[in-house]
């Protein structure tokens, strides 16, 4: 019996071992590949250098700034708009929607669901609905630009923010309320003043979340951004990202070539960036519940 | 007082309406385009003259098949691993640093387990382009949300279940066995509808790995090509030479895969909210 | 008189925390030993010490013996299955398995590799006084049935797998009075097979069910005897303000 108990533990132990050292064998696969890039050229022209065109007549270039700079971008556009409504709508679902919890019910499941939407159809609607609606509106020559890749992207990052922060504004304790209605403070005041500040770790973590969510997103992105090499200016330009990058060109690309451990590199960086905002935001999604606690 | 806090409170709220609106938007357009197309035949059979008539079947069959294999891949360690963490785990610095990584894991691009499956399964492994490597990969991409289904399904149970079982002398994991873990099936089963609803739509880790543009013939060997309705869509929106002429299949291949992960959704949902108060 | 129970030097320790300190207590073979005292003054825990299930609690540092008929259940080869096949136990709350009624009692003999399972939940079930009222619904969820019929079922899957000793955490405290009646002449009636060991904060139910008793103070013992000079002579200031309410 005792027997048995031992090598349950051990399996169950060792199953937990090896799925969370996954992710180290990810990293390792990727740097593996990646950097052998550094043989064909420098790490300072990978990393500093303006141009990424790894097809050129005379020279291929393989600057990660252009794929880097449209995530960036493509990322900071979407949390712009994704932040307020994932806030504000947290705060309405929370402090007020509860209150009718069929219809609390309802919205937290569309919402729920809307999270389960493959990434591919909602890069079609961004494709076939947004891209038209964006163009004529702005009289441009295409809809597939930095904007729709924005509103795309925050579309897909909100479900995320705002069942993060929502629970953490659920959480803040009656007491702190009625601290505030105790001293004659309005319920939508005191939402602001007192249960805001107390939720701020939780809403933290649902802004990296909800980042990290972000950048990482491909499918959508192949679909609405244009995919133009060019360094973006502007809202209306086409651009590229890391993902797209790797996803447009890792099927065009011949095997161990400079240009396919470049791409491995992108994804070296996909990855650094995506593991340590979802460290930040896993840290701070424990630390709201450790406050409450 | 009360009615002018709630009259700021909706009015917070507009972007959220904005939103459902949205949500609603993009599903009804979809409906309202695929549905003409959407017949018997559509489903049922192959596509024909380029992709611009015919049916769908191969890319339906394929996600299909591949979302079942990637999930007997995940659905092993992912238990093992759920009820490590939710009974067997002690409270320390260990314990901490296999959440974390499983955590970061969840977090992952899932573009990022495409270079892997390409990398490590396709290459290392020498599977080939085939749907065990894109199957392979994908398991990898639903490990953490199936382990936290588990976990959170085990947590659910009353912990006197438990103390009860041990009480009599049951040894630790027939206690688990037998009385945890068919009463947490309610959250195991929504975790794991959710985690084929996430399955279903994925496109970036199968791209590298195994998915094709056009198949002749479906094939029940894991070892072969495949095509998948996701990816299916994507060509039809962006890469087809007649793009106009391919869209209504285009949308009524989307509705089918929403149908999908709205199913798989839906159900999830329910099950959630059918969670069982004991006492 | 035998001794079935015998705490030797006990202390237990919850992290750095000290719950037990230095028990010593010699619980008689086939009688009901009450052992009650103030919220939080470790009676739960002391009990908890005789199945060993304290061991479920992390961080839990014991020294000193707890002996069943001679043998240290702390030792280091002690198998801890056998021992709570011996010792069974009731919680607080009733707490049946989410199964029939007859799944409840029929689920510990099945892991114990008893025979005849059919015939013995029916004893079972008649000896913990429940028979005649779940006779016709045996595979109807137990968690049908009331507060005081669980807590009766929860006796009945305990002594189904034929243990030597009962605890019971409390077992009266989530019922009403007359369900605590049932309880009470089912305790009563048990004691001839089994030795009882009732955890409880309320004195009068110590006084109606236990021959023996014992009061614990913060961890210590205070006080052990029969029942009556307990209550009637006690030794110590402590268990007088206890009997007399001074602590609630």
């Amino acid at each position: 019996m005792k027997e048995t108990h031992k090598f349950i533990n051990f399996l169950l132990f060792f199953s937990s071992l090896l799925t969370s050292l996954l992710i180290i064998f990810i990293l390792f696969f990727l740097l593996s590949a990646g950097l052998k890039l550094f043989k064909s050229i420098s790490p300072k022209e990978f990393f500093f250098h303006p141009v990424w065109n790894p097809t050129g007549y005379f020279k291929n270039e393989y600057g990660l700034l252009p794929n880097l700079w449209g995530s960036i971008l493509v990322t900071f556009l979407a949390l712009i708009i994704a932040i307020p409504v994932g806030i504000f709508s947290a705060i309405f679902l929370s402090e007020e929607l509860k209150k009718i919890s069929w219809l609390y019910n309802l919205v937290k499941g569309i919402i729920e669901l809307f999270a389960a939407f493959p990434s591919v159809i909602i890069g079609f609607f961004g494709l076939v609905y947004l891209a038209p609606l964006i163009q004529n509106l702005f009289s441009l020559s295409s809809g597939l630009c930095v904007l729709n890749g924005g509103i795309i992207l925050a579309l897909m990052c909100l479900p995320t923010i705002i069942s993060i922060c929502e629970a953490s504004i659920s959480q803040v304790p009656l007491i702190y309320k009625e601290a505030g209605y105790a001293l004659g403070v309005s319920r939508f005041q005191t939402t602001l003043k007192i249960v805001l500040p107390t939720a701020k770790s939780g809403i933290i973590a649902g802004i990296l979340l909800g980042f990290g969510r972000a950048i990482g997103e491909t499918m959508a992105m192949l679909m609405v951004l244009g995919n133009s090499p060019i360094t973006a200016k502007s809202l209306f330009s086409p651009t590229r990202t890391l993902t797209t990058t790797i996803a447009i060109e890792m099927g065009e690309t011949a095997k161990n070539t400079p240009h396919f451990f470049a791409l491995f590199m992108l994804g070296v960086i996909l990855f650094i960036i995506s593991f340590i905002v979802n460290l930040i935001g896993n840290y701070f999604a424990q630390k709201r519940i450790k406050l409450i606690i | 007082m009360k009615i002018k806090s709630s009259f700021y409170f909706y009015l917070l709220a507009i972007p959220l309406f904005l939103f459902l609106f949205t949500i609603i938007f993009i599903t009804v357009y979809l409906i309202i385009n695929g549905y003409p197309v959407l017949n018997f035949r559509f489903l049922f059979s192959y596509p024909e003259e380029q992709m611009t008539q015919g049916g769908i079947f191969p890319a339906i069959f394929g996600s299909i098949y591949l979302t079942i294999f990637a999930f007997i891949f995940a659905i092993i360690p992912s238990l093992l691993s759920g009820i490590y963490f939710a009974y067997y785990a002690k409270d320390n610095f260990l314990t901490f640093t296999l959440r974390t990584l499983i955590k970061s894991l969840s977090g992952l691009p899932s573009i990022v387990f495409g270079l892997f499956g390409l990398a490590f399964f396709v290459r290392t492994l020498n599977i080939g382009l085939s749907l065990l490597a894109s199957s392979l990969t994908l398991s990898i991409l639903s490990i953490p949300p199936l382990i936290t289904a588990v976990e959170e399904g085990l947590l659910s149970v009353p912990h006197t279940f438990y103390e009860a079982a041990i009480a009599l002398g049951v040894p630790k994991w027939t206690a688990i066995r037998k009385i945890i873990l068919p009463e947490s099936k309610p959250l195991l089963l929504s975790g794991i509808f959710l985690a084929f609803a996430r399955l279903i739509g994925e496109v970036a880790p199968i791209l590298f790995t195994g998915v094709a543009f056009y198949l002749k013939k479906i094939s029940f060997s894991p070892l072969d090509r495949f095509m998948a309705l996701p990816y299916h869509i994507y060509i039809l929106a962006t890469q087809h030479e007649k793009i106009l002429k391919v869209r209504p299949i285009a949308f009524a291949s989307s509705l089918i895969l929403l149908f999908f992960a709205l199913f798989f959704g839906i159900i999830a949902y329910i099950l959630r909210m059918k969670i069982k108060k004991y006492y | 008189m035998e001794i079935k129970i015998k705490f030797e030097n006990f202390s237990l320790w919850f992290g750095e925390k000290p719950i037990l300190k230095n028990i010593n207590l010699e619980i008689p073979e086939k009688n009901v030993t009450a052992i009650m005292g103030p919220s939080g003054c470790g009676k739960t825990t002391l009990l908890r010490c005789i199945n060993r299930m304290n061991d479920l609690i992390p961080n839990v540092k014991v020294c000193g013996k707890v002996l069943i008929d001679d043998e240290n259940i702390y030792s280091e080869n002690v198998n801890l299955l056998s021992l709570r096949k011996k010792v069974g136990m009731v919680f607080q709350k009733p707490n049946p398995f989410p199964k029939s009624i007859y799944e409840n009692i029929a689920f510990g003999l099945k892991i114990h590799k008893f025979k005849n399972i059919k015939e013995r939940v029916i004893k079972a079930l008649i000896d913990a006084n429940l028979y005649d009222e779940v006779k016709d619904n045996l595979y109807h969820s137990a968690l049908n049935l009331s507060g005081g019929q669980q807590q009766r079922l929860c006796i009945a899957r305990a002594i189904a797998i034929e243990p030597e000793v009962l605890l019971l955490d409390e077992p009266a405290s989530a019922l009403d009075p007359i369900a605590t009646a049932k309880l009470e002449e089912l305790i009563h009636k048990l004691k001839k097979s089994y030795t009882i060991v009732i955890v409880t904060h309320n004195m009068q139910q110590a006084a109606r069910v236990s021959d023996y008793c014992a009061f614990m103070y913060l961890g210590e013992l205070v006080e052990f005897g029969k029942t009556e000079d307990v209550f009637v002579r006690p030794k110590d200031k402590r268990t007088e303000d206890f009997l007399s309410g001074k602590y609630g």
